[in-house]
Formats: structure tokens, sequence, C-alpha cells
């Protein structure tokens, strides 16, 4: 496209260069796809139809010949500049919001936003040259000091003082640096002037305004050109002005900045885009250098900042000045056709009404506030201006970005948040919601809704309705759930042709690596079973052991997300992970299961019965099998037996009780439920294991130990007497003999159940810090014993535990006495727990049959 | 029953050497002379970790002249360790 009728295809010094430049940036990683999506769906609206047919040959005199128009046509001119600049960048957003308009109605705008590849951003650039500097909507409020909209002769008494104290070189120069800023401010004045942030205009509105001056002023200033020069020219183009013969040195630098060489100027956009801050500022500096000449004719004050020889001069600078200002507004008026081309006149028009109230509200506004600040004392006119500076601090860069470029920023932001798989990226999340929330909320809306609140964002602005902006806000998530879905199935690694290296790029959740690792499976590709060195733990160790532990772990999330997603699954692996079948030797010289040797940490005894959850009914009674046959082995009962403990005095250390409450609460109440439900060959057969493979004798001097056997034995004479028809012969039988087998374990040997911290036999008792702790397991145990027993095993029983029994209502009768009903009752509650079942009752003083 | 003829590794990076202790007690040793010894309930990529019942041993020179050493110890019930003073991390069982 070319502008101001230059010829584009002119050789131009630096287009090399920025074309090596251009090279070199690459924007495809960081993008992470979010621009590899359709064409921009609004290149119509912005260019018309015919946008794609645009060539060069653009007819800048709007149809008139070459011949440029007459330069005093400045009330026509002053409708196109507006319009040309307010339609696009006002039009869209707004338009996109009104739902009876015809545009908003086909959908483009605000139901599909479009992501831009990078290709299409260059293009856009490239398209969007005429209209960029148009568009952009720059704060008013940075463009001028305040003190810039003093009056003349104030502004004046400030120049003069800071020439007489020798901070400038002349007038000039002073007036240079306070137009940029550069001066102290000066103690507020009272002149009636609007402070910058009521001067709401836009510069093109500046302009527009500008173009109702005497044209004198008018030709002055070149609207467009300067604001393309960079700001060390600031100077210099005032110096331009006043000083022809230096034009012609100016005139380079000039014609290097216009539009009309695609190329260079496509960089320096790209530049724009990719070195923001830098260049914000620069463009920052450039308005202020084109608003202050232009506020300044707005207000048509001379002589507060043009130097005095400035109008001498102004008859040479015309013609160039003209011309550009022509061949602008010859482009406005190009674009303007084809915008109305476009089949959106009625659009434009409306928008143009629109406009044209916004633009007389803000006058009404400005001219309100005028009178309120003149009404002002001056301590309130003093607050009023550091008031409106730091507004202006705080405003400096905003506006910088449209709503297009919002939406991207937002969409990059919301791509990080959500996630295709919320149960394994997100579990906290989810867990909380499940627990929160009674109202079933639709997940993109709650998203939306979050991101919208927790941003502080309104999309939509003041005078939008929130549920516009939460509903495009719930597009922009929709559309990044998409794009998670398709990134979810990249690696992170990219090959690339070319490339030397592997290309490694980051998300949210994987953030891009330093070193890529080979991956198991590579390493497993490159030689079957080897392992370095470090990872081949020694069998017996605990990092063997733990880490055992840990893909147990692994496969039980695994199973678990898939069980939530309703997908099948097999519990091969996870069954292999168990090293049933495996032996290790500990550090004592035995030999055992590692699986016996890992149920004795607390994080394997937490995950027990969520392991056990998974397993077939065939596997859970052969684990079942192999950790009652084991039962023995196992770290925790083994620690718990009293007899381990003789030295230290039957204190059995805290650690290991804690071990044993876990132990209780997390694997034997799995136990517990799986053998309430079984079917009485299976538990005779688990009892049968028991005894035949442990010393029933050292299981029964500790706690988890004899409970587990009591839970059997109880487990086996409750289904005997409730569901007698249909046990067979041979059941009844086989029970008979497993008992006699157990019994004859303990015969004589009973009274070793009791810890001396829990007996209450006189001679054997030992006071520790669990003295007087529970002992119900064991009241338990004898009376499931003798439940399952005949008369003779009862007989034999009450025998060898008499003294326990008495030392029991002893206990009970001293409790009595000493006030402590409770400890009284509950000690008489579990002895009477065993003799019940023989039909007898206790009390604290005698021994009775139940009545 | 067979011997086992390779042994597990649920992966091969390093911090997979901290995942192993989780619940488990663990001795870190910390920037300015510190050392920390508590049960591990989380950790990530740069090493932060939570650890509970955790007792942290503070050594400092007591008498500068003589260059005698003390330490403090302070308990905290649960606690975070920010990655970027953790200089070591090891089962407790090996310390």
């Amino acid at each position: 496209m070319s502008f101001f009728g230059f010829d584009p295809t002119g050789p131009s010094s630096s287009r090399g260069l920025d074309d090596d430049q251009l090279e070199t940036y690459n924007y495809e990683d960081t993008y992470e796809g979010l621009g590899d999506e359709g064409d921009d769906a609004l290149n119509d609206e912005t260019f018309g139809a015919a946008s794609s047919n645009i060539g060069k040959d653009f007819d800048f005199t709007g149809g008139m010949g070459m011949k440029p128009a007459a330069p005093s046509q400045p009330t026509t001119q002053h409708i196109s500049y507006a319009q040309a600049a307010q339609t696009d960048e006002i039009l869209q957003p707004m338009a996109s919001l009104w739902t009876d308009e015809s545009k908003a109605a086909t959908g483009e705008r605000p139901t599909e936003p479009k992501i831009l590849s990078l290709e299409e951003i260059e293009a856009k650039l490239r398209g969007n040259q005429p209209q960029q500097h148009l568009q952009m909507p720059p704060p008013p409020q940075q463009q001028l000091p305040p003190y810039m909209l003093l009056p003349p002769q104030i502004q004046q008494q400030i120049l003069n003082a800071a020439v007489a104290s020798g901070q400038f070189p002349n007038a000039a120069a002073a007036a240079q640096a306070m137009s940029q800023g550069f001066m102290p401010p000066p103690p507020p004045f009272n002149q009636g002037m609007m402070p910058p942030q009521f001067m709401p205009f836009p510069p093109q509105m500046a302009q527009q305004q500008m173009l109702n001056i005497p044209s004198q002023f008018n030709q002055g200033i070149p609207p467009m050109t300067q604001q393309q020069q960079p700001p060390v020219d600031a100077s210099q183009q005032q110096q331009q002005q006043s000083q022809p013969p230096q034009q012609q040195q100016q005139q380079p630098p000039q014609q290097h900045q216009i539009p009309q060489q695609p190329k260079p100027q496509q960089h320096q956009n790209l530049k724009q885009q990719l070195l923001p801050s830098q260049d914000q500022q620069q463009a920052r500096t450039e308005k202020r250098d084109v608003d202050f000449p232009v506020l300044g004719a707005t207000k048509e004050e001379p002589g507060n900042h043009i130097t005095p020889q400035e109008p001498q001069t102004l008859p040479q600078q015309q013609p160039q000045q003209q011309h550009q200002q022509q061949s602008q507004h010859q482009q406005q008026q190009n674009y303007r056709n084809n915008y109305n081309n476009s089949g959106n006149n009625g659009n434009n028009g409306n928008n143009r009404h629109h406009h044209f109230n916004q633009q007389q509200r803000q006058h009404q506004h400005q001219l309100q506030m005028q009178q309120q600040f003149e009404s002002m004392t001056p301590e309130e006119r003093e607050k009023f201006l550091t008031r409106q500076q730091k507004v202006s601090k705080i405003t400096r860069c905003s506006g910088f970005m449209n709503p297009r470029d919002k939406d991207f920023v937002t969409r990059f932001q919301l791509s990080q948040i959500v996630t295709d798989d919320p149960y394994n990226e997100d579990f906290y999340c989810q867990v909380y919601k499940v627990l929160n929330s009674s109202i079933h909320e639709n997940n993109m809306s709650s998203i939306a809704q979050k991101y919208l609140d927790q941003s502080g964002h309104r999309l939509g602005g003041r005078s939008k309705r929130a549920d516009v902006a939460l509903q495009r806000m719930q597009q922009q998530v929709s559309k990044a759930v998409t794009v998670a879905k398709e990134r979810g199935e990249r690696t992170g690694v990219l090959s690339r042709e070319g490339a030397l290296g592997k290309v490694s790029f980051g998300t949210g959740k994987e953030p891009r690596k330093q070193l890529v690792l080979k991956t198991k499976e590579e390493s497993a590709d490159a030689e079957d079973d080897y392992l370095p060195k470090e990872y081949s733990f020694s069998k017996s160790s605990r990092t063997f052991q733990l880490s055992i532990i840990e893909n147990i772990y692994s496969q039980i999330l695994k199973l678990e997300s898939m069980e939530r997603e309703n997908q099948e699954f097999t519990t091969v692996e996870l069954w292999k992970s168990l090293h049933l079948s495996d032996k290790m030797s500990t550090s004592s010289g035995e030999v055992i299961g590692p699986f016996i040797s890992i149920l004795s940490f607390d994080k394997m005894m937490k995950v027990f019965n969520r392991l056990f959850h998974f397993l077939t009914a065939e596997q859970k009674f052969q684990l079942i099998e192999y950790i009652f046959t084991n039962l023995q082995k196992i770290d925790v009962i083994l620690k718990g037996s009293y007899k381990n403990y003789i030295q230290e005095n039957y204190e059995v250390p805290e650690a290991v009780t804690k071990k044993i409450d876990l132990f209780q609460l997390t694997i034997m109440k799995t136990l517990v439920l799986y053998l309430s439900e079984s079917k009485f060959q299976d538990v005779l057969r688990v009892l049968d294991v028991v005894i035949s493979n442990n010393n029933v004798l050292f299981l029964s001097t500790t706690k988890l130990g004899l409970s587990l056997v009591t839970i059997l034995t109880s487990r086996l004479e409750l289904i005997k007497q409730e569901f007698a028809q249909s046990l067979s012969a041979q059941d009844l039988s086989q029970w008979q003999f497993v008992y006699d087998k157990l019994f004859q374990c303990l015969e004589g040997r009973l009274t070793t159940i009791f810890p001396p911290y829990l007996s209450n036999d006189e001679s054997k008792k030992v006071k520790t810090s669990t003295s007087g702790a529970d002992d119900s397991y064991i009241w338990q145990f004898l009376a499931s014993l003798s439940l399952a027993g005949l008369l003779n095993h009862q007989r034999i029983i009450v025998d060898e535990i008499r003294n326990e029994i008495f030392g029991i209502m002893a206990l009970a009768k001293t409790s009595n006495e000493s006030g402590d009903v409770e400890k009284a009752n509950k000690a008489l509650g579990n002895l009477n727990l065993f003799l019940n079942v023989m039909g007898l009752k206790a009390t604290e003083n005698d021994i009775s049959e139940l009545s | 029953m067979s011997e086992i003829t390779s042994t597990p590794v649920p992966s091969s990076e390093p911090l997979d050497l901290i995942k192993l202790c989780l619940d488990e007690q663990i001795f870190v040793k910390l920037r300015g002379s510190r050392e920390m010894i508590g049960k591990l309930h989380a950790y990530d990529s740069h090493c932060n970790m939570v650890l509970s019942d955790a007792v942290e041993t503070i050594y400092y020179v007591h008498d500068s002249q003589s260059g005698e050493i003390k330490s403090k110890t302070k308990k905290s019930e649960m606690v975070f360790v920010r990655g970027d003073s953790v200089i070591l991390v090891t089962d407790a069982a090996n310390v």
C-alpha cells in the first residue's frame, strides 16, 4: 500500500538491513499455536469487502485527477478526518455489543473472536497502516503538561522566567522544553484553563478543530507526518519550521518515515509489537510532539510557543505541507469510500451520529469542568492539578492495546488456566468444587466468572453490560479449552527441520525445560534392561521398599483416574507392583516378601484400602491369604508384642503404638470389612493359614495379632450359628479341627495374652504409661474363643485366667469406693462380655449365673 | 516364588529420590547453618517443601574468640521450607 503519493518501488537505503532484522524474529514458539486459526474476520469490516483488491495505484485525489485539491477547503476536510479516525476504532467494539446491529448479528466480531497468526498480524499491520495512526486513541492527558494549558500570557511569564534563570539559551528552547514537560511545573494558575484530563479530544478531533482555524496556522503544522518522526528531532522540527535552509536536510528522515515504503514500515510496526516498552515510549514522545502544536493551535493562542519567526517562514513550507495534508485527506477519503462500499452504509451513518453525540458530550463535559475549575479556590485548584497530574501519570500508558489485543492477552492467560484433564492437573480444585458447590454450575461460565472477578477485568467497560463481558469471556474460555486440548497432544519437544537442536516450548503446566532428559521409553529402546547403577537398589534397602511404595501409588493414581473417567482398566500392572512373589532378606537375615516389609510404612497403610479396592475377587483373597500367612513377620505386629520390651519394663515405644493405631484404622479395617462378607470356607482357610504358619502364642501377645484371630473366630462362629443349614458336615468338622489346633496352641499359656501393663493379676501387673488403657480386645478374644469352644474349653479358659477375673472385680470395687463409677462399670463390662458367653455375670462382689 | 531380577524404578529423575521420601522423616540441610528434620508432606521442582512436626536446628557461633559453636532448636507443627535455601535433602534414616 502506498501513502502520500510516493513511489513504493523507489529504492530504500535501509531496506536490506530491515529485512535481515525482520528474519530473526520467530514467534511461533511463544504463540503456542494460539494463532493457528482462520483468517482475520475483521479485515473486511475494516477495509471493506474489496480490501484484497486494493493495489498500489490509489487515486489520492478522489477521482479528481492528479491536480491537488485547493488548499482552502478546511471545512470539508474536517469531517473526513474525524470520521475516518473514529469509525473503525470506536465503531467496532461498540458494534460488537449492539446486538441489534446488522453487523453484530452476522456474528463476526463478538461471537467468533479470532486469533491471528503471525502472518496475519503481519499482513494486517501492512494493510492497516493508514488507519493505525488515526485509530490509535492516545489518552489525551499524556500529551500536555498541565501548564501548557495555561493562558498565553502566563506561559510567556514562565518562559521569560526560565530564560532569565539561564536554564535555556533562548525563549524558543524554553518553549520547547516546556512543551515536552521538561520544565518544573509552575505554581497553579487560575485563568480558567482546563486541566489536561479535561481535554478529551483525541488527536483527530484536535485536528478537526484545527482545520477550522485560520489556514495560516493550519498549514503551519503538518499533522500526520510528524507523528512518524523519532523523538530526537523534536527540536529540529521547530528549527525546520523556522529555518527554511535546513528544510532540505530534514527531508530525508522525514521521507524515510513515511509509510509509503512497505518493507521498512512493516518492520517498524513489527518492532513496535516486539519491543513495546521502547516503542511505546517513542510513540508517546511522538504524540507529544504532534499534539503540542496542534492543541496550541486549537487554542488559537498566538505566540505561546511558536517562535516569532515562524509565520514568516510559513509560505515556504506551505506547498509541501499542503500536499501532505492533501494526500492524507485523500487517503482518508479513499478509505472511507472503501468502507462504504462494503455495504455498511447504514452502520456508518449510525456511527457518525453516535460519534457526533459523543463529541458533543465531551465538549459539554469539558466546558463544565472548565467552569468548575474557575469556581475553585486556589488550594482546591492546587489539589486538583496535582491529582490530575497523578492521574495522568497512571494513565500515561493506557490505551495502547486495542480490544483485540486485550482479547488475545486474555485468551493467552485463560489458556494457562483451563485444562483438558482437570482431575489430574487441577485435582484439589475439583475436590474443592465438589465439597463446596451445592449447585451444579456451568464449567465455562464459572471459569469465566472467576477470571473476571479475580483479574478485576471489566471487558465491557463501565458503560457496557457485565453479562456481555461475561459472555465474551465464556467464548474466550471455550476457545482456550479447545486450544488446550489440541496442545495436550504435543509433547513439549519439537524436532524441527533445519533446527540444530530440539526446540522446546513451555506452557503454564509444563515450563520450558532447560534440559531435555531422555524419557524412560527412549532409554528402554536403546538398551533393554539397562539401569544406571545408582537406580538399582539393594533389595533389602529402605530405598527399595520406598520405591515399591511409590510404584504402587503411581499405579493406584493411574487406576483411580481411569475409574473416574469410567474407562476399562486392568489390575495386572498393579498386582505386579505388589511384588507378592518376590522375596527379600532383611538386615537380620530373615527372608520376607517385599510387600510384607512395606506394610509397616505409614503411607502403605494409608493406601491399602485404595489398593484393595482395585483388586479382583481372586486377587483379594490371594492377598488376604498372603498377609495372614506372614502375619507375624509384619513389622507393626512384630514390634507390638510386649515380649519385646521386657527390658524396658514393658513400655511400648510411642512410635510403635502410633503405628499400631494406624494399622487398626487402615489395614485391619479393610480386612475386617472383607472378612465380614467372606464365605465360611474362605475364613476357615485363612484361620488355618494363620495357625499353621505363625506362632500363635507369639501373635496372642500382640494387640493386632490377637484382634485378627478374634475377627476370624467370631466370624466363623457367627456364620455357624446363623447359617448352620448352609454348612456341610465337612465344613463343620473342619472348623472343629482348626479350633482344636488353635486351642492347643494356647492351652496352659492363656495368661500370656494379658500384657503386664494391662493385667489385673496382682502377681504380674506392671504399672506403665499405658496401664489402664483399653483392654477390651483381650476380653473380646476370650469371648470368641469360649463361644466357639465346648464346655470343657470354657472351663479351661476360666480356670487359667481366674486371677485376671478376680483382679477385675477387685478393681471395680476399689474404683467404686473411690467414686470412679465409670471405670468400675467399664472394667465389669469387659469382663461380662466374656462371662456372658458362658451364661455367667459378674458384679464387683461375686459371679452369678445370668438370669 | 522367584527372586527379583530387576528392581522397580519409578522414574529416573533426580527429584524422584525425594518423592520416595514422601510421608517419611527427612533431613534437610539449609543455608544459614540450619538443619531440619521433619515429615515430608509435599515438595515441588524448586525443592520447596512442606514438613510437619519439624525440628529446626540452628547453629551459631556462641563465642567468636574461642569459636565455640552452639545450637538452638525450634519446633514447628507444620512448616514451609522455601526451596532456594535448601542445600541437601535426605532420608532421616540416613543421618
